[in-house]
């Protein structure tokens, strides 16, 4: 079967289960697998029977599921009336005002005659919980907390959750000693409560990831997923080409071409053990945008051949103030030199989850670091991070990665009554760092 | 860690005593805490060996041992004397004011976090649901204190009805040690207060050498005289001889918990040096607020503790415990330049001198309107290297927000008035030239009206198997 029409099955085969009027059923998908596309055929197929609201994690997401549902019908979808359901104070993204299929409010009750409302999971939990809803679908499920699914389950009668597993999990920055090891801890993901609440959930796959590209969809489906999946396009339908061949070498430039060439590239630099902001880290990687941004690169995949804009780039880090530094960094750059290197998305790997760009380059969460942390580890970090790309993936870090997984000693306490990770990060590091070194510029 | 803390222990290493992190007392110290010491038997936190406690420094503290610790009933005699003074110490604390809410709350002062686990926890947890009546009876008093203990191991950050001395001290100063060495209040007091010809790791290994502050019992003790005396209780004939191995024992005890009892005063005093921080007295006024529902709750027998909480709990108290750290947080940070500092040295807050003011500066928002931006010019004292467009709040008016504007190649900082000083009624809350300035990630608390859940939605029941095969 062509990748099209395995795609179409799993999604026939979704709608059939959710049709029979199953209470939960759970959809794992990898990254860009057409999450969104299902959730949003989904909404229009349940709309028929009653309105379905659509539970999102955040207001870019909501954003998105909108403006996805918006261009499907340029594409000839049958209409439907969207609402959006947001915050007081919110102002909507430009691209969205003034259309007629489209009804922005901060109160539920101005959404009567909408046949699909997005919000996200807080807003959803301040509508008043005596109303109700037959069925609703909440997207990105393993990026919500078990306490945000509370208020959904009061009013939804029954639920398909969507969402990725290699993910990062939510977190809480308080100290959550006293919820560990619990049953239905606040801080599991919305998609374990519902699996050990309801065991008889019907669970469903996509199997193919349309956004990955073939030379990274079997890196990150062997490193990070327990079932596998592949991508949707060939070889020959992704491609970069350099449109200026620079005169000077460098090894932002060798990165460039690795990355347009190959999908990959591999910056190591000097083996040393840094504070979290480590300056050359963070001239590396604005040097690799401007190199991306002057570079003149031309995109062709399936949908055709268009320029590499800055808004297509994003700089993965994991921190938040490394997010400011490089953010800062590029802003220097861009005073010094005009190339607009300030306008690429730079942000941490949870703000980053769901989102999906050309050419990611990535601030490897263990460079220069002299512990490698449970939080460092996680694989759903480095998952996040290596699989937001279409195109290529350029990787920024210091030496001595191997070295320090080799040393690394685990400190964190074991909690009993907690299921393990079904990944272990350790592991899936050395997968990734042995596929990236034969990528080194 | 932070920069300035790593600083600040680099520092305490070199000079060899502790070094200051805080200049105001960020825990409340109550006029009359109960400081409470205890052992349990090596291996089994059930059986409590010992109990010290008392309210005043001067008294000579009240002290209960159970001789054979592993007999049920000489252990629930010994909770029953605690259980009585202990409640006799709380009923202190039960006036209200005509808004029902009690005049003042009890503390109790432990010296290290593994003392409070366990009282509030274990003993809590194993006593709080004993019955006075049917089989094996108790003295009401003992589930009745249970309850109050388990009500006092629930503390969330900022409060302080209990008082764990180390963790305060480690809060307000920095040593040159491991923070796990800081686990140890007599090593950690040694580098915070050290005696008088002695420098701060002297000191330290000093206090190491000392009995443990509970609640285990150094080992060595144990098999050199606990575990004869317990022998020697056991071959006893009589119960005068009994009696006298139990004032031994006694004897022996206060021996050893003396020096903890003794350092947590020590750490209150050195606490009570510090000047009280502005917000402290919010935060022990919801202290006092929860203790006076706490009470109702008592008085009207409908003080219950789960086990296990449910969802539905456990969501409302991880909202709780989230705000409150962030609260904790930032109010520190507001009321203490030195912690204040910590957040100028990582990067994340901006210090300075104000040297430009420009009250009536106009531009255009999103929609082309035209609104009041005023615009501050700040002569930064360490490098401030946040994009432009970070959002910042006045340290000493957190209502203040402000935006990092595109800086030039002068290192000065342009920010532009967001909301709070903006219009002609708030103009005047604007910093003036030539003030030292924080403006710091920390503003006023955003409150959202949430509905709540009550009852556990389908999604979160979980039905185990074994009542359906009943239900059948």
């Amino acid at each position: 079967m062509n990748p099209v029409d395995a795609a179409s099955a799993a999604r026939e085969a979704i709608w059939a289960t959710v049709a029979t009027g199953t209470r939960s059923t759970l959809v794992d998908s990898p990254p860009g697998a057409g999450k969104s596309t299902l959730v949003r055929e989904i909404g229009r197929r349940a709309r028929r029977r009653a309105q379905v609201p659509i539970i999102v994690q955040t207001n870019d997401q909501a954003d998105d599921m909108v403006r996805g549902f918006i261009s499907d019908q340029e594409r000839g979808a049958p209409a439907v009336q969207v609402g959006r359901l947001h915050r007081d104070g919110y102002v909507p993204p430009g691209d969205l005002g003034g259309l007629q299929e489209l009804t922005f409010s901060k109160s539920i009750n101005d959404l009567h005659d909408s046949n699909v409302i997005v919000a996200t999971a807080a807003k959803w939990a301040t509508v008043g919980l005596d109303r109700s809803w037959p069925f609703a679908i909440v997207d990105e499920a393993y990026q919500m907390r078990s306490d945000s699914l509370l208020p959904i389950g009061v009013m939804m009668e029954s639920l398909l959750l969507v969402g990725d597993p290699g993910q990062l999990a939510p977190f809480t920055f308080a100290d959550d000693t006293r919820f560990r090891g619990r049953p239905l801890s606040p801080v599991e993901t919305a998609a374990a409560t519902i699996l050990t609440t309801q065991p008889a959930t019907a669970r469903l796959v996509l199997p193919i990831s349309w956004r990955l590209p073939s030379h990274a969809a079997t890196l990150v489906s062997d490193a990070f997923y327990e079932i596998p999946f592949t991508a949707g396009t060939e070889p020959h339908q992704r491609h970069l080409r350099r449109g200026v061949i620079p005169l000077h070498r460098g090894r932002a430039a060798d990165a460039v071409n690795s990355a347009t060439r190959l999908g990959w590239a591999y910056i190591e630099l000097d083996d040393l053990l840094m504070p979290q902001t480590d300056p050359e880290a963070i001239a590396a990687i604005v040097d690799v945008v401007r190199e991306l941004l002057e570079a003149d690169i031309t995109i062709e995949d399936e949908y055709g051949i268009r320029g590499l804009q800055p808004s297509d780039i994003a700089v993965g880090v994991t921190h938040r103030d490394q997010r400011d530094h490089v953010r800062t960094g590029l802003q220097q750059a861009r005073a010094r030199t005009g190339v607009p290197v300030d306008e690429v998305v730079v942000d941490t790997a949870n703000v980053l989850q769901g989102r999906e760009f050309e050419i990611v380059v990535v601030w490897h969460p263990l460079s220069g670091r002299r512990d490698a942390s449970e939080f460092h580890l996680d694989a759903g970090r480095l998952c996040v991070l290596l699989s937001r790309h279409r195109q290529a993936c350029i990787v920024v870090s210091r030496g001595g990665i191997r070295e320090q997984l080799a040393g690394h000693a685990p400190t964190e306490p074991v909690w009993l009554g907690e299921m393990a990770p079904v990944l272990d990060g350790w592991h899936a590091h050395l997968t990734v760092l042995d596929h990236l070194v034969q990528h080194a510029v | 860690m932070n920069a300035l803390h790593t600083y600040q222990a680099l520092v305490a290493a070199a000079e060899r005593r502790a070094v200051a992190k805080t200049t105001r007392c960020h825990v409340h110290l109550s006029a009359r805490p109960l400081v409470l010491v205890g052992y349990h038997l090596a291996g089994d936190p059930g059986a409590l060996l010992a109990l010290m406690w008392g309210t005043t420094r001067e008294e000579e503290p009240r002290c209960i041992v159970v001789p054979e610790p592993r007999n049920r009933d000489l252990r629930f005699d010994a909770l029953a004397a605690f259980a009585t003074e202990f409640l006799a110490y709380l009923s202190e604390f039960e006036h209200r004011d005509e808004a029902g809410m009690c005049l003042d709350a009890p503390q109790l002062v432990v010296p290290n976090a593994a003392t409070a686990d366990w009282l509030g926890g274990i003993v809590g947890r194993f006593t709080r649901n004993l019955r006075a009546d049917g089989d094996g009876p108790v003295p009401p008093s003992v589930p009745l204190a249970g309850k109050h203990l388990s009500f006092f191991g629930g503390f969330m950050p900022g409060s302080s009805l209990v008082l764990v001395a180390t963790d305060a001290l480690t809060a307000h100063w920095q040593t040159g040690q491991l923070p796990s060495e800081d686990l140890n209040l007599a090593a950690l007091l040694g580098w915070i207060d050290p005696p008088v010809g002695m420098d701060g790791p002297e000191a330290a290994r000093d206090g190491e050498a000392s009995p443990p502050a509970g609640p285990d019992s150094d080992p060595n003790w144990d098999a050199d005289v606990l575990a004869g005396l317990i022998q020697e209780w056991h071959a006893a004939d009589s119960e005068a001889s009994q009696a006298a191995i139990r004032r031994e024992l006694e004897d022996e005890i206060r021996e050893q918990l003396s020096p903890a009892w003794v350092d947590c005063w020590r750490a209150l005093d050195r606490l009570n040096s510090l000047p009280a921080a502005n917000h402290l007295s919010s935060r022990w006024q919801s202290d006092r607020r929860v203790w006076s529902n706490h009470c109702r709750r008592i008085a009207e027998g409908r003080a219950y503790f789960r086990n296990i909480p449910t969802p539905v709990q456990d969501a409302t108290s991880l909202r709780v415990l989230e705000a409150r750290t962030e609260g904790l947080q930032r109010e520190m940070a507001w009321d203490d330049p030195l912690v204040m500092a910590a957040v100028v040295a990582s990067g994340e807050a901006l210090a300075g001198r104000v040297i430009a003011v420009d009250p009536d500066r106009r531009t255009r928002n999103v929609n082309g309107r035209a609104v009041r931006r005023p615009l501050i010019t700040i002569e930064p004292t360490l490098e401030f290297t946040r994009p432009t467009g970070t959002t910042l709040f006045l340290s000493t008016n957190p209502g203040i927000a402000l935006e990092v504007l595109p800086s030039d190649a002068s290192g000065l900082i342009q920010a532009e008035v967001l909301t709070g000083a903006n219009v002609s009624t708030t103009i005047g809350r604007l910093p003036s030239l030539g003030d030292e300035v924080v403006l710091s990630p920390y503003g006023t608390p955003e409150f959202y009206q949430r509905s709540n859940v009550e009852d556990i939605p389908w999604t979160h029941q979980q039905n185990f198997e074994d009542d359906s095969q009943e239900s059948q």
